[in-house]
């Protein structure tokens, strides 16, 4: 692999990481939050509505750079992707505008919130669910050819025990993320209820999500879609240490941001096993990296653009994520 | 297949963009009205100006949210349903896009930091911090507009057996419809929203509102905005003469000229007969020449007609009608910010303005986001049947999958929920931070009202000399 391809690589992987991180922060502590206010819970609600206010737009907009980065890095898989994606990508982002709907009126009429909360809860929670068709489609599983086109094979997607463990993944990693996240703000406040209630979903999330996860991993080794690799062994090394500190990390009385991290960590690992496992292909077997990558004199301005941009966003966004909640919300007058 | 599929995907891109554009335009033009207002506020030590622009923002806040659903909306609606033409935009004029993606991120990180962070920071470091969200605002506008410039104006690559080669990427950002596009684009996207927020003003003051807190507003939106109604004028003038000379067709499109003429007449309105295969209706200015002038800067210039090309590439001639009504309305927006500024400058704080020039500043806010609508129909009707101008016809940019009639019956309803929700949530809003005037000081305050649990209460918020975002 050239250096060229191996940065558009590292950029594509790395966006998409960073909108699965934020995405899950985001989602799983709307229904975090819709958890804790039908508990009546109501410094966990607090805080994770407190913790979603300044940070959905910022989530929402990794989710356009990402895809700016598959169409601009590898147009030459934009076509397959975009005719065989359409109904997936169209049910996530009808969940994501209902969403912003309930949001939006939230916004508006606090005193309407247990109908309001119940929808951008569920709704937000629910977004990447169908997205997961991106990464199964990527492995030549749920799709079809008709015509001399590729297309959604919807029952053949819906069948695969794959799509469900990553889905599953998907749902539960949300409430590992935004869990853990919550449960700083919740210990950094002195709320002890509230740190309770976050550490128990964070558990669970993490728990169940790690298990979607090894459930997925069998089962592409069981189809041979594992490429081998010197580098999967010391990730998924990284990812089961990871794993295991945050566990111990989550059980410990103060944890503040730690787990939070650790989780990352274990997540990206996985994440960057995942990708260099289903090397050299982009769209198994019909698209590989080289095929789909554009041509050098954009490849050439497209690199340097998304890289300085994103050495210089990303410390902005994990301050907004990490630390603008707490200075938000330790005014006096909130 | 292609010819369904091709029929949906322009319903449902078509009604994405017309909803989208509402919320872009003044997604673009609030932050620069609401950093005036926080400038002025700030050198005038106005409580007024700042209790305008925490009011502003409270209303961006709300388009915000529901202009970033349509927004990601229509970048993936790019996506999913124009695949093709995204491959080859991929390869050549991506880079905007990208661009715009990171400035829309600066403005999202931006208002973040504003709305949750700055509440306690000097003016100046408040300020500081709204400027990068105008500027990442207006760059996105800019930046996106480079795009649909590259599809009137293709450059920057060649196309070798159907595939982009040769490809020079800042060529194909700043081609040669650029300069003229985005200048239009943004300057009518400034004043339609100095336009809505002057006739925001001017509908309190038609109901009564004596308060100087509405007058300001009224005379900070039209001193800013009527300058810009000239300006749109130029620039609209300036996109007709790029048209004459790279898009002929569109320009006889949107002018209803069937033959090719020298010395051409300026026609308003009129329809195409079938029967007589002429326009007819309309109303000829008795100014000779005077769409060569318009178009060339000479009065007996040859203009092609639409004659001169064949009749699979004519873009539908309602594009005429739809154009001279946007151009009419740029007029009336001339008219009457001027009528009610000229009095304003002169007068300073003491201009009280009548009803007539009430009326007719209330009526200029809804017009000119018709105005808005109208060009972008009147744009984008105009160039078909092409996708990319004379490369890519939008039948060979659509998607192949099955599956989209489903996607519109869903969306469509979506869309008008959105709008929906959009109102509800700004009425709502208003209602609960209502304006009252302190009897002590005759200050104009904002008084938060909480209804929750059947016991409406009023609390008062502070005057809020500073502090512009308050819950």
């Amino acid at each position: 692999m050239s250096g060229i391809q191996g940065y558009a690589l590292v950029i594509t992987g790395g966006l998409f990481a960073l909108y699965t991180v934020t995405a899950g922060v985001d989602f799983g502590a709307g229904l975090l939050g819709l958890a804790a206010f039908l508990r009546r819970n109501a410094a966990a609600a607090r805080i994770a509505e407190e913790v979603i206010a300044p940070v959905w737009e910022v989530t929402n907009v990794f989710l356009i750079i990402f895809t700016l980065a598959l169409v601009s890095l590898f147009p030459g898989a934009t076509g397959e992707f975009g005719d065989v994606l359409l109904l997936p990508v169209a049910t996530g982002l009808l969940f994501l505008v209902v969403r912003y709907m309930a949001f939006g009126l939230r916004e508006a009429f606090p005193a309407s919130h247990r109908v309001l909360a119940a929808v951008h809860g569920i709704a937000g929670w629910l977004v990447p669910a169908p997205l997961m068709a991106f990464l199964v489609v990527s492995e030549g599983i749920g799709m079809k050819r008709a015509a001399g086109l590729l297309q959604l094979d919807g029952g053949r997607l819906l069948a695969s025990p794959l799509t469900w463990a990553l889905v599953v993944a998907a749902l539960a990693g949300e409430l590992a993320l935004g869990g853990s996240l919550l449960l700083g703000f919740a210990v950094s406040r002195g709320e002890p209820a509230a740190a309770a209630c976050f550490r128990r979903w964070a558990l669970t999330g993490l728990a169940i999500s790690a298990g979607g996860g090894a459930a997925a991993t069998w089962l592409l080794a069981r189809s041979g879609l594992i490429q081998p690799s010197p580098w999967l062994a010391p990730l998924a090394l990284l990812a089961l240490v990871a794993l295991a500190v945050s566990v111990w990390l989550l059980t410990v009385a103060r944890p503040r941001r730690r787990p939070f991290v650790t989780i990352l960590i274990a997540y990206g690992a996985g994440l960057a096993a995942f990708g260099i496992s289903h090397l050299p292909y982009l769209f198994r077997p019909v698209i590989t990296v080289a095929q789909a990558l554009n041509d050098p004199p954009m490849l050439a301005v497209l690199v340097p653009t998304f890289g300085f941009a994103l050495v210089g966003a990303v410390p902005l966004v994990a301050w907004i994520y990490l630390y603008l909640p707490d200075r938000q919300f330790s005014r006096p007058e909130s | 297949m292609v010819a369904r599929n091709l029929a949906w995907a322009r319903v449902l891109t078509g009604t994405t963009l017309g909803f989208h554009i509402i919320f872009a335009t003044l997604g673009v033009g609030m932050p620069l009205f609401i950093l005036i207002a926080m400038v002025l506020a700030a050198r005038r030590d106005d409580p007024d100006l700042a209790l305008l622009a925490r009011r502003w923002i409270r209303a961006l806040v709300i388009l915000v949210v529901t202009g970033a659903a349509s927004g990601t909306l229509i970048g993936l609606d790019l996506y999913l349903f124009w695949p093709r033409f995204m491959a080859v935009a991929g390869r050549v004029i991506i880079l905007p896009l990208v661009l715009e993606g990171f400035a829309f991120l600066v403005e999202a990180a931006f208002l973040a930091l504003y709305l949750y962070g700055g509440a306690h920071l000097s003016r100046g470091k408040q300020i500081a911090l709204w400027v990068p969200v105008t500027v990442g605002a207006g760059a996105s506008g800019y930046l996106i507009t480079t795009m649909n410039a590259f599809m009137n104006a293709p450059a920057g690559f060649v196309l070798r057996a159907g595939r982009p080669a040769d490809v020079h990427p800042w060529a194909a950002l700043f081609n040669l419809a650029t300069p003229t596009e985005t200048a239009h684009v943004l300057v009518t996207a400034y004043l339609t929203t100095g336009a809505i927020l002057a006739a925001t003003a001017a509908v309190s003051l038609l109901r009564g509102a004596r308060h100087a807190y509405f007058r300001k507003a009224a005379s900070l939106a039209v001193s800013v905005t009527a300058p810009l109604a000239l300006a749109a004028i130029y620039t609209g003038d300036q996109a007709g003469k790029f048209l004459a000379l790279h898009q002929p067709e569109k320009l006889a499109a949107l002018e209803g000229l069937l033959q090719t003429t020298r010395a051409a007449p300026e026609v308003l309105f009129g329809w195409f007969s079938a029967r007589s295969g002429q326009m007819v209706g309309g109303l000829r200015l008795p100014l000779p020449g005077l769409l060569s002038y318009l178009a060339t800067g000479r009065f007996h210039a040859t203009i092609l007609g639409l004659h001169a090309f064949p009749r699979s590439t004519w873009p539908p001639l309602v594009v005429h009608d739809l154009f001279d009504a946007m151009v009419g309305i740029g007029f009336y927006l001339v008219g009457a910010l001027f009528w009610y500024a000229i009095p304003l400058w002169r007068q300073g704080g003491s201009h009280r303005p009548g009803r007539l020039r009430l009326w007719l500043l209330a009526l200029s806010g809804p017009l000119a986001m018709l105005a808005i609508e109208l060009g972008w129909i009147a744009a984008e009707e105009g160039r078909q049947p092409w996708l990319i101008y004379g490369l890519m016809a939008d039948r060979q940019g659509v998607t192949t999958a099955p599956g989209l009639p489903l996607v519109g019956a869903v969306y469509l309803p979506l869309y008008v929920a959105l709008v929906v929700v959009t109102i509800v949530a700004l009425r709502a809003t208003f209602r609960r931070h209502r304006l009252r005037i302190d009897p002590a000081s005759d200050e104009m305050a904002e008084v938060y009202t909480d209804a929750r649990a059947g016991s409406p209460q009023s609390q008062p918020l502070a005057p809020g000399r500073w502090g512009w975002w308050q819950r």
